[in-house]
């Protein structure tokens, strides 16, 4: 885990201005909320703390390092979305590993991660599937899975929906 | 019960027959001919639709008096490179334009599907400069290299459209995972693509196929021609036109595309309706 300060963070498209002169600091371990209106710029945010978003001006630390102009894949993060967060041609396995695959971890440590992973959120039955043989609920908890698969600095949920809340306090524990 | 027959008869089997009866009577007629002896198909008095004494002869023509068979390997070399170098173009086109958006993008993308309306017949006068100086005169290697210039605009414009529909999500979350932007255009774009890309391949495979105008241009050494060229140069003596083989000819050469077609259909269908459905 880190820690993640935003400094003096400005966002504009154009005329419009979606975040402006944002300070936050969130300390390590801490689990934070973003709420407000919609519209208001709480995804442009998450957005440029992952590196989807250039940033207009301002400073984003993680673990005190300006991360800037750092691209996504550098950064050491992980994000759920909304909608379309797995991918349709892989299967579940193929989709949790992907992220472990990409960092380039042995093997049998995907293998091991990912089927541990599926065990705790009950899960393991469906790993040979593609995602549009899965429900709605199903779905959601792969993707759950996909970050914690990896040991990240920090995460962030955006805009998840939690209905399976039971589980998710489980895992949530075991972290 | 008969009422619902009679509907059915006149508002799907019928237009349905007229449709199939326009688009393979020229094949009956190719085939009908290529089967016929001269004497047969000059003869007004017998009746014309079908064959009364079938024979090969013109089959034996086609293959012993002209090149058909290297003509069928120089139309393959030429589409398969032509089509594969236009891909792999228009892929990265495709994608940058619609995904990286820089200042331009918007008029490059007008601009190449412009560059594609500009008919051949205009522009293969300042391409054969281009190709003259070159030294690629007369060889193969000038269509590889001139078809793309209109298969890159048509493929690139079929494939923005295809990219369009590929939720920037997904590729968001690969990066987020830990991709950089190449490993996320082959492992995720090009796989969720792939209905579209294969669209793009089989028409630019088609199109480059039964292009004309630039091979007959290009090429003049007999070994060198394509089948469509060769079939019309070689077959066609003054004003003597040898029907049999230059249908069998045509009947042959429309073979690869069909087979093409028949094994990517499933795949074009879902390419041409832009299906991603998750």
């Amino acid at each position: 885990m880190a820690k993640v300060v935003m400094e003096k963070l400005n966002k504009h498209f154009g005329e419009v201005k979606a975040v402006v002169d944002l300070d936050l600091e969130i300390p390590d371990k801490e689990f934070v909320v973003l709420v407000g209106p919609s519209g208001c710029g709480k995804t442009t945010t998450l957005r440029m703390v992952a590196g989807l978003e250039e940033i207009t001006s301002g400073n984003i630390y993680i673990d005190d390092k300006v991360v800037n102009h750092l691209p996504p894949k550098d950064r050491d993060i992980a994000m759920v979305f909304q909608n379309y967060a797995l991918y349709p041609h892989m299967t579940v396995y193929q989709n949790m590993a992907f992220g472990l695959t990409l960092r380039k971890f042995p093997k049998e440590e995907i293998e091991r991660r990912v089927k541990e992973a599926a065990e705790i959120l009950n899960i393991s039955e469906l790993l040979d599937r593609k995602p549009k043989a899965l429900s709605g609920g199903q779905r959601q908890r792969v993707l759950w899975v996909e970050p914690s698969c990896v040991s990240l600095k920090c995460s962030s949920l955006m805009n998840l929906f939690l209905t399976w809340m039971p589980n998710c306090e489980f895992k949530c524990g075991l972290n | 019960m008969s009422e619902r027959f009679f509907e059915r008869l006149v508002k799907f089997y019928l237009p349905l027959f007229i449709f199939l009866f326009v688009l393979l009577f020229p094949f009956y007629w190719m085939f009908n001919t290529a089967f016929k002896s001269d004497a047969e198909l000059y003869d007004l008095k017998l009746n014309p639709f079908y064959i009364h004494k079938p024979t090969l002869a013109n089959v034996i023509m086609l293959f012993k008096e002209t090149l058909f068979n290297r003509w069928m390997l120089n139309t393959f070399f030429v589409a398969i490179l032509a089509t594969l170098l236009s891909l792999v173009a228009s892929l990265l086109a495709a994608y940058a334009i619609q995904r990286l958006r820089f200042k331009t993008s918007g008029t490059i993308g007008i601009s190449i599907f412009f560059s594609y309306l500009v008919p051949p017949t205009i522009l293969f006068i300042p391409l054969a400069t281009i190709i003259f100086e070159l030294k690629l005169w007369d060889s193969l290697w000038s269509l590889v290299l001139v078809y793309p210039t209109f298969l890159i605009p048509f493929c690139t414009w079929l494939l923005m459209g295809y990219f369009k529909s590929i939720p920037k999500e997904m590729e968001e979350c690969a990066m987020i995972d830990g991709a950089s932007r190449f490993r996320v255009f082959w492992r995720i774009v090009i796989p969720l693509a792939l209905p579209g890309i294969l669209s793009a391949a089989i028409f630019a495979f088609t199109l480059s196929w039964n292009e004309f105008l630039y091979a007959l241009v290009f090429i003049s050494t007999t070994t060198h021609k394509t089948v469509p060229v060769g079939l019309i140069t070689e077959l066609v003596r003054g004003d003597v036109y040898h029907w049999g083989p230059l249908m069998t000819g045509a009947l042959l050469a429309s073979v690869p595309v069909a087979l093409v077609y028949s094994f990517f259909v499933e795949h074009y269908v879902a390419g041409m309706t832009g299906a991603l459905k998750e």
